[in-house]
């Protein structure tokens, strides 16, 4: 079953002589449980490509299907859908630094209605899965850069997203910790999560179902 | 979740936040004394439109100008007890209310008072040049106002402490060294009822007894001696002496010209009627009376009550400049919380990206900075109000209205803030450095 359907999207950043077309004219599918690499050079539009299949930033032209239905362009309709859709994964992991684990990673969960007992319960059994329930109240930035990571993706998780979108995951990781958390994604992907990531390893990307190659914003 | 955003963004760059916070409080203090300056004008205004709408108001005064008339008046042996029996004939009438209201400093041995209750203090703060030695004692000069009994009816004066003064108050027997007086309601924690001040009333030495501490705001009307209309003065930060009768003889020369002074003061009042037949039955009833005494000419002149000023006297100078500082300091603190709360968002950039990220929207981010405004404010206020406490004492009232209006007042603060948020985006948040 396809999960996400770009139809012509385009993305220019600037105006005039400045413009950059980070992404032309791009058309792909990524069925439901498929595990994704996007490769190319430095600046040919991974991280905008990303961003788009996140609902971090607008689109200029072009649809976007998920699940079947466009995505409607609401700031209240993105929030929701970053919220609810999607987990999404940076190097520099994005976690709030005087927060705790259980802090950030709790923090999608205070933008849903959910009472504070469910939050707990929830944020408890995320952090059994990956590994940080025993660190729970440690603050994020006393922990190493294998435990944001999976703090990260506890957070990307905890609101049952069903699409991992993660940019350069393991950039800033030494081998080992690059190991477990590639593990961790393989283990995600089989039970059944979509997975999109962006790398420049050719050794990660050949552990994904398929590798989306882009050069200058277009989908080779 | 926006409160607890709103909380780290306070506590953030707290130096800034409390040099901020410093500012605007100042400011707002400012602003709550204009405010209530303003305010309590206007009241006072509509009160007395009030009360004092349906009457008429004439000012009666002595045409002695020049020294020569004056002395031939004296001159003639029964001359002050004709001038008594003109006042106390003047005075007793019900169809009209005869009343002297006269400002007159007051010379009070060994003071305890504030600066501000010195006379001239609005002139000339550092200087108290009137102070004087009389004899071997040395007098500190204040302010005070004369009033006869008519005028605590007419203004209607309460007491918050003690008791107003009484028919025999206003009249001084031979010997007699002790008087009543009121004070304003600023001196109600300077001095007591019952506690005896030493005072020189007309160069006369006299025991001055704390009756009773005038009502907030207990106001007369003087005219002005220029023509721009009538002052309301209120009396917080005065004495209020009797306008005395003096019942007896004068024993020696020095206590004649003390009756004298007094009684050729008490001739310059201000007849208040509730309408033109009672005044032309006043005016008839002076005139009989002058002939009967033999008195001179005097003159009345029409004062309607129509231009009351808005201010008193004590602020009325001070009045547009505190405006000005006011209406600046406010400009600038809203200033100084744009470009903090703008700076603010640029340093949080990333917390706003990761925040958005996980599903927090634009409008609720704009919330959390009008929300932060508006605790500032009311963090603001609440150190404005104790500073307030401490500064004023009391005579200045901490408005709810300008509480209200200051939370008003800073929103504005929040566009540029607004404005700098609405340009970020979650992706350069989120992935730039913090
Ligand atoms: N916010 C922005 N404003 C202007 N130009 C941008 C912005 N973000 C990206 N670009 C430009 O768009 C193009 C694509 O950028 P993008 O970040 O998608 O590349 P990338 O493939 O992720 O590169 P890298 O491998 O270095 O992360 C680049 O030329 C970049 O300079
Ligand atoms: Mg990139």
């Amino acid at each position: 079953m396809v999960q996400i359907k770009l139809e012509g999207i385009s993305k220019t950043y600037g105006k005039n002589q400045a413009a950059v077309h980070a992404l032309k004219n791009v058309t792909l599918q990524i069925e439901k449980g498929e595990s994704v690499a996007v490769m190319g050079r430095s600046g040919s539009g991974k991280s905008t490509l990303l961003n788009v299949l996140g609902g971090l930033t607008t689109i200029d032209h072009g649809r976007y299907y998920f699940d079947g239905e466009q995505l409607k362009t609401t700031e209240k309709e993105m929030c929701r859908f970053r919220n609810r859709k999607i987990g999404f994964i940076v190097q520099n992991y994005a976690l709030l630094n005087d927060k705790t684990i259980y802090e950030n990673v709790e923090l999608p969960l205070r933008f849903t209605k959910q009472g504070r007992k469910r939050r707990m319960e929830k944020v408890g059994s995320i952090l059994e899965e990956v590994g940080l329930l025993d660190k729970k109240d440690r603050l994020t930035s006393e922990i190493s850069g294998g435990e944001c990571q999976r703090t990260a993706i506890a957070r990307a998780l905890v609101n049952d997203a069903s699409v991992i979108l993660a940019d350069e995951p393991t950039g800033a990781l030494d081998e080992t910790t690059e190991k477990t958390i590639m593990q961790l994604f393989g283990r995600l992907n089989r039970e059944g999560k979509t997975v999109v990531i962006v790398t420049h390893d050719p050794d990660i990307a050949s552990l994904q179902d398929r590798i989306i190659r882009i050069r200058d914003g277009e989908v080779i | 979740m926006i409160l607890q955003q709103v909380r780290r963004s306070i506590g953030k760059s707290g130096v800034f936040t409390v040099l901020l916070l410093v500012q605007l409080s100042l400011a707002f203090l400012v602003c709550n004394t204009v405010l209530h300056t303003s305010l309590q004008a206007a009241e006072s205004r509509k009160q007395f439109d009030k009360n004092y709408h349906q009457k008429q108001y004439y000012r009666v005064t002595d045409d002695l100008m020049d020294e020569d008339m004056e002395y031939r008046f004296w001159e003639s042996e029964d001359s002050l007890l004709r001038i008594k029996n003109y006042d106390k004939e003047l005075s007793k009438d019900r169809h009209y209310n005869f009343y002297q209201v006269i400002f007159q400093q007051l010379g009070i041995e060994d003071f305890q008072g504030p600066e501000q209750f010195y006379e001239l203090y609005e002139k000339e703060p550092d200087v108290h040049r009137s102070d004087f030695t009389l004899g071997s004692k040395k007098y500190n000069v204040v302010k005070n106002v004369m009033i006869s009994r008519g005028v605590m009816k007419e203004f209607g004066f309460h007491v918050c402490q003690g008791e107003l003064l009484k028919g025999k108050d206003f009249v001084l027997s031979e010997g007699q060294t002790r008087i009543p007086i009121l004070l304003g309601y600023g001196y109600r924690d300077i001095y007591q009822v019952g506690d005896v001040l030493q005072g020189e009333y007309y160069s006369k030495p006299l025991e001055l007894v704390v009756a009773g501490i005038l009502d907030q705001d207990t106001g007369v009307i003087q005219d002005s001696n220029n023509d721009s209309g009538e002052y309301l003065v209120y009396l917080d930060r005065m004495m209020v002496t009797p306008m005395l009768d003096c019942s007896y003889e004068p024993p020696d020369e020095e206590d004649r010209s003390f009756q004298q002074t007094l009684y050729l003061m008490k001739t310059n009042g201000t007849v208040s009627v509730q309408n033109e037949n009672s005044f032309y039955y006043f005016l008839n009833k002076m005139n009989d009376l002058r002939q009967k005494y033999d008195i001179f000419e005097f003159n009345v002149i029409n004062e309607p009550m129509l231009s009351i000023e808005l201010l008193s006297m004590n602020l009325k100078d001070g009045f547009w400049i505190l405006l000005s500082v006011a209406i600046l300091a406010l400009l600038f603190s809203i200033l100084s919380m744009s470009v903090v709360l703008s700076c603010k968002i640029v340093e949080n950039r990333r917390d706003y990206g990761i925040v958005r990220l996980v599903g927090c929207s634009k409008p609720a981010l704009y919330f959390s900075i009008l929300l932060e405004a508006v605790v500032l404010a009311v963090i603001g206020n609440g150190v404005a109000f104790l500073m307030n406490a401490a500064i004023f004492n009391g005579m200045v009232s901490y408005r709810w209205e300008w509480f209200l209006l200051s939370v008003g007042f800073v929103l504005p603060g929040c566009i540029g803030p607004i404005n700098e948020l609405s340009k970020e985006t979650i992706d350069s948040g989120i992935r730039g450095k913090n």
